[in-house]
């Protein structure tokens, strides 16, 4: 196969967010960001809701806070955990896809 | 409307929902309280819920929705009257003026508050369940 026949631009690695012309959220230049970049904030973001979760667990034990803003407080840092695995996952996989490939 | 701020409504009319049902709990400990501190009989405490704007933004930097709060009153209507010669606070009659509490009326408050409250709670798991459900798109 002729690689000269592809358009340089398809494959140049290329930033999370370029090609639809709009920034990524993330992104403070207009650049977009990598997506390494885009995986790190979002696992910070996971640690935070989960550290949040944690102080409102102890403000309920200290007999501070209410049970339902601890539960909610809980269940929002689990659906950003299972957020950040399920881009883990993907990515897993289809870097084991890449390595399956017959060289 | 990010989930962030789907779970801040819920909770807060969860919030808002407890309020009420403590405002029961001390209406029904009042119900047969002739004689309060300043003197009076127990009135009776009512909630009214309204919205406010806690000015959060969500992820997309939108606005949040307002969320709910309870504010408690008191319940205007008048005393009730009862003929009881012998109790220590009875007047020249041997009437005793007690509680404007009517249990019937509280009772069926706690069922709505409760039924609520309950409601929320499935709200929020409504909305968790679904954003799984996003997850497990391409499994």
């Amino acid at each position: 196969m002729d690689l000269s026949n592809i358009p340089a631009g398809l494959l140049a690695p290329r930033p999370v967010g370029a090609d639809t012309g709009v920034a990524s959220p993330l992104s403070t230049d207009g650049t977009g960001t990598s997506f390494a970049d885009a995986l790190k904030s979002a696992v910070a973001d996971a640690n935070d809701k989960v550290v949040s979760a944690d102080h409102a667990v102890q403000s309920l034990m200290l007999g501070e806070g209410s049970v339902h803003q601890a539960m909610i407080a809980m269940q929002d840092a689990q659906v950003a955990m299972e957020m950040v695995v399920a881009v883990r996952n993907k990515v897993l996989e289809a870097y084991q896809e890449v390595m399956r490939m017959p060289v | 409307m990010d989930i962030g701020s789907l779970f801040q409504v819920s909770g807060s009319a969860l919030g808002a929902e407890k309020r009420r049902l403590e405002t029961i709990a001390q209406n029904l400990a009042g119900a047969e309280v002739p004689r309060t501190a300043d003197g009076t009989p127990y009135r009776r405490k009512d909630v009214v819920f309204k919205t406010f704007d806690a000015h959060l933004k969500d992820a997309a930097g939108k606005d949040a929705p307002p969320l709910v709060q309870a504010q408690v009153t008191e319940d205007p209507r008048p005393f009730k009257t009862v003929h009881m010669p012998g109790h220590p606070d009875a007047d020249a009659d041997g009437n005793v003026e007690m509680p404007n509490v009517n249990v019937m009326e509280e009772m069926m408050n706690m069922i709505s508050a409760s039924r609520s409250y309950e409601a929320n709670v499935r709200a929020i798991g409504a909305t968790k369940d679904m954003v799984r459900n996003a997850f497990r798109i391409g499994d």
